[in-house]
């Protein structure tokens, strides 16, 4: 790896440490809260976990879900 | 903050172009039509902000916005121009929960939809809140427990149109007990029910409103048994193929493989690097309904 990318990759990754860090993008950080603007809007919960079952069963991996656009009219 | 928002998008390979900005109304200029029923937002609560900006940006050409307020960010991302998605920051206690799209269907009046979902079982997650030019929102979990969010818009509601690469093409529901689940959602969001009539199953329903169907109810999978009660927002791609190779160099899953699905498409089903589950599909032939008659 060139030197100047391992020192790029150090950079992003000490900003993305600052980041968490700080909270600065976190919306979220502060308690288990979820900040969504000013101010805390609710709890974080397991509630808010993705399920992520997705292709574990259900017939091979396989989902059956029908694709509509808009303009489907029924 | 605007040295923090400039922290995100060099973190997130981003070009500093982006911007800060306020809360961003679902339709500009703002109209007075509303369209409840619809699905007009989706915003993935993640614990890894950078990480599932840099995918979605990457894989679907997303752009970003930076909406701040009080020190606090979150990320608007636009399709070709029109916002269609927000970022939630999740908590360092969640750090390695798995994070979550939630689809926001349109209502006219948040307080009484409220009302109707504590009635019939429902259970309210996130209070409604007014957040400036957006709206009225609130999230709630039907009675099966899958949550999905409601927004009350101040600047109308998007017009119906066919999606284009990159739009929310569907959401589909997956539940335990499709028919009572149906019936949840008919009494709260005053959704008309039909049967999928195309289905093998005879517990697949649609969900409609203003003579267009809004989304799709299906039963979960019997195996696996931990399989939860979820919505999938589904997003169209111009490329299938290209798209899922993009996913695994970005550091996605691909969850379920692409297969055909309804009117010649191509569905396949993924999760970003911070575990967000989304659908994808392909109009392979004319999939567009409306030039089926």
């Amino acid at each position: 790896m060139k030197p100047t990318r391992k020192i790029l990759l150090g950079l992003l990754l000490l900003l993305a440490m600052q980041i968490w860090s700080t909270g600065c993008v976190g919306p979220g950080y502060v308690g288990a809260d979820i900040n969504y603007g000013p101010r805390p809007w609710f709890g974080d919960g397991p509630w808010l976990d993705g399920g992520g079952w997705y292709g574990r069963g259900g017939g091979g991996g396989r989902v059956n879900v029908d694709i509509h656009p808009p303009g489907f009219r029924r | 903050m605007m040295f923090c928002a400039a922290l995100f998008l060099l973190a997130a390979g981003l070009p500093p172009a982006a911007r800060a900005a306020d809360f961003q109304p679902l339709t500009r200029p703002a109209t007075t039509e509303h369209r409840p029923g619809k699905f007009v937002w989706a915003d993935l609560f993640t614990a890894d902000p950078v990480a599932a900006t840099k995918f979605y940006t990457s894989l679907f050409g997303w752009t970003v916005d930076l909406t701040t307020q009080n020190s606090q960010v979150y990320i608007v991302l636009s399709n070709q121009g029109k916002p269609v998605a927000g970022l939630v920051a999740r908590p360092p206690a969640s750090a390695k929960r798995p994070s979550r799209w939630i689809g926001y269907i349109a209502v006219t009046d948040l307080p009484a939809t409220i009302a109707l979902v504590t009635k019939n079982g429902g259970l309210v997650r996130a209070e409604p809140r007014a957040f400036p030019d957006r709206g009225v929102q609130a999230i709630v979990t039907d009675k099966e427990g899958a949550a999905i969010g409601l927004l009350q818009s101040t600047s109308g509601d998007p017009a119906d149109s066919e999606p284009k690469p990159g739009d929310w093409n569907w959401f589909e529901l997956f539940v335990k007990q499709p028919s009572a689940t149906t019936d949840f959602y008919r009494k709260v969001a005053g959704y008309e029910v039909a049967p999928d009539l195309r289905s093998d199953r005879k517990n697949d329903f649609f969900l409609s409103s203003g003579g267009q169907a809004r989304a799709g109810v299906a039963p979960l999978p019997d195996d696996p048994a931990e399989a939860t009660p979820d919505w999938l927002g589904v997003v169209r791609v111009a490329g299938m193929d290209a798209t899922l190779a993009q996913v695994a160099a970005l550091g996605g899953k691909i969850l379920v493989p692409p297969h055909a699905a309804a009117l010649g498409s191509r569905f396949a089903i993924i999760a970003d690097p911070t575990g967000g589950a989304i659908g994808l599909v392909e109009y392979v032939e004319n999939a567009n309904p409306a030039n089926h008659p």
